[in-house]
C-alpha cells in the first residue's frame, strides 16, 4: 500500500551494510531523514 | 539523482540520508566508502522494505520507452553514467522525507526508471522541516 504525506512511516527490522541489524524507527527518530529507495548502487 | 554529489546541501539542513538498496552488503559498503561514508545503507535484497513502503515494479514500458530513453540520454549528456541494477531490474525507486516523529512529510513514487525528483525539489521539501 502506498504511503501518503502525513502518514506514519512504516517500521521494520533492517539489515545495514556493515552487517548489523537495526529498527528503522530507531534510525528515523535520530532526526529528519531522507529515505531513498534505489534501483542500484552507483 | 546523483545524491552523493549533493549530500552537503542536505546534510547542511540537518537531514540524515538513509539509502535502501537491493544489493549485497559488500556492494553497499563499497558504494558507501567510495561516495559517502556518512550515508546509512540498508540492504534489502528480498525487498521487504520496498514492499512495506508500497514501491512497485515497472512494466516493460517503465524501463524502455521514448521518455526513459530520452531522459537517459539527457543524463548521459550531463555526465551521469547509468548504474547497473542490483536485484530486481523491474523495481522502481522512491524518495521519502520523514521527520523525527516518523511522520512522512514528502513522498515520491517513481512511475518509470527515469522518474526521479530533482535535488532542488528535495532540498525545497527538506527546508520546510526547519
Amino acid at each position: 500500500m502506498m504511503i501518503k504525506t502525513g502518514d506514519m512511516a512504516t517500521d521494520a527490522r533492517v539489515h545495514l551494510s556493515d552487517g548489523s541489524e537495526a529498527s528503522l524507527s530507531g534510525l528515523l527518530r535520530q532526526g529528519n531523514t531522507l529515505l531513498v529507495f534505489l534501483r542500484h548502487f552507483g | 539523482m546523483q545524491l552523493h554529489r549533493e549530500k552537503d546541501r542536505l546534510e547542511g539542513l540537518g537531514i540524515k540520508i538513509i539509502l535502501v538498496g537491493m544489493g549485497t552488503p559488500k556492494q553497499a559498503e563499497a558504494f558507501r566508502k567510495n561516495y559517502s561514508p556518512s550515508f546509512v545503507i540498508i540492504c534489502d535484497p528480498r525487498k521487504v522494505l520496498y514492499k512495506a513502503y508500497g514501491l512497485i515494479e515497472a512494466g516493460i514500458t517503465g524501463i524502455v520507452s521514448p521518455k526513459t530513453i530520452m531522459r537517459g540520454l539527457g543524463a548521459l549528456g550531463r555526465g551521469y553514467l547509468p548504474g547497473i541494477p542490483s536485484g530486481d531490474i523491474f523495481q522502481l525507486s522512491g524518495v521519502f522525507i520523514i521527520d523525527r516523529d516518523m511522520v512522512v512529510r514528502y513522498c515520491h513514487y517513481a512511475r518509470d526508471i527515469s522518474d526521479n525528483p530533482s535535488i532542488d525539489e528535495i532540498v525545497r521539501q527538506a527546508s520546510a522541516l526547519i
